[in-house]
């Protein structure tokens, strides 16, 4: 499949999977990489929510990030009412959906909660969504280390059907 | 799961202080402990000594109440004589015959944090989409890697690890 030349939008719990099985390299040098600052945030503070946590290199993080953004209020409160079931999403992964909803350009989101999912099959955005796997396997990386299930782009296949079935769209 | 416990350590041979509460015990021990249950539970009139505190203790265990509870609950049910009940050491049943002061400390430590049911719906929720990981082990204040422990704990199947 060929490669994606526009932006990669990615969560923390992507970033912390890259840099478990050791892809970011191969992950920074394929793609442009873009987050918000809650997530770097996250992945450099106890918010990890990890045991162990992952010892990120912060100069490495942000010189693997074509770009890290700042939210505005006034992006959260409109994404909010876009679709209001972003409240129950984690603050970094609220907050890199109102910066997605916020740009007019193309981009993929690379998330694999759920919950992210669901947000982006409610808003009619599948098509934006992307699995690590398959962003790795583009890049021609493949990783020693198994990438946990969620990860992978059979599981995401599988979750959007699911997904989009339960909310009442065609699969 | 408290009341249960507030209830079973009052437990004593006449069941309370006065009418009220007699008959408050009465129907929560038929509650808890219900008579075709308890029955089954052992051989009650010919268990003596260690063996009758050990059944005590093991199926207070299973009923979530205490064994003084139980040890009552069978002589209004007639399963056992009251002399015999009398003759149960209180420390043998004391704690469901488990270590008290700093190990049962320890052990209640190790209890799960939540209700099954309440994790079950957790897991649900995770499930569906409904709820982050992320955000809803932040809410239990637990790592997102506690939170398959915690599914763990309960025997409900974790919806997926991230």
């Amino acid at each position: 499949m060929a490669r994606w030349r526009g932006p990669v939008l990615i969560d923390t719990n992507v970033i912390i999977e890259a840099w478990r099985v050791d892809a970011w390299r191969a992950l920074r040098g394929g793609y442009g990489l873009e987050t918000v600052e809650e997530c770097v945030i996250e992945t450099q503070t106890g918010f990890q929510n990890r045991r162990p946590e992952q010892q990120i290199d912060r100069e490495a993080l942000l010189a693997g990030l074509k770009a890290i953004h700042k939210v505005s209020d006034a992006e959260r409160a409109i994404a909010l009412i876009r679709d209001g079931e972003i409240a129950m999403l984690d603050d970094g992964e609220k907050a890199l959906w109102a910066h997605a909803l916020a740009r007019s350009d193309a981009w993929v989101l690379c998330g694999p909660d759920k919950a992210s999912l669901r947000i982006g099959v409610r808003l009619k955005l599948r098509d934006r969504l992307v699995a690590l796997e398959r962003l790795l396997d583009d890049a021609g990386y493949r990783p020693k280390t198994p990438l946990k299930a969620a990860y992978g782009q059979g599981w995401l296949d599988h979750t959007l059907v699911e997904l989009s079935q339960r909310e009442g769209g065609i699969a | 799961m408290r009341c249960r416990r507030v209830h079973v350590e009052d437990a004593t041979e006449t069941g309370g202080a006065n009418r009220v509460e007699q008959l408050a015990n009465a129907f929560a021990s038929a509650l808890l402990m219900p008579a075709r249950i308890v029955e089954v539970a052992g051989d009650w009139r010919s268990l003596r000594g260690d063996a009758l505190a050990a059944q005590l203790n093991a199926t207070a265990d299973r009923l979530e109440v205490t064994a003084s509870a139980l040890l009552w609950r069978l002589v209004s049910l007639n399963l056992l004589e009251k002399a015999e009940a009398r003759a149960v050491p209180a420390d043998a049943i004391r704690n469901n015959g488990r270590p008290t002061g700093l190990f049962a400390e320890d052990r209640d430590s190790k209890r799960p944090l939540f209700s099954k049911r309440f994790v079950e719906i957790v897991a649900r929720a995770v499930d569906e989409g409904r709820v982050s990981v992320r955000k809803i082990a932040g809410l239990l204040g637990l790592s997102v890697d506690d939170l398959g422990d915690l599914f763990a704990a309960h025997g409900v199947p974790a919806p997926y690890a991230l």
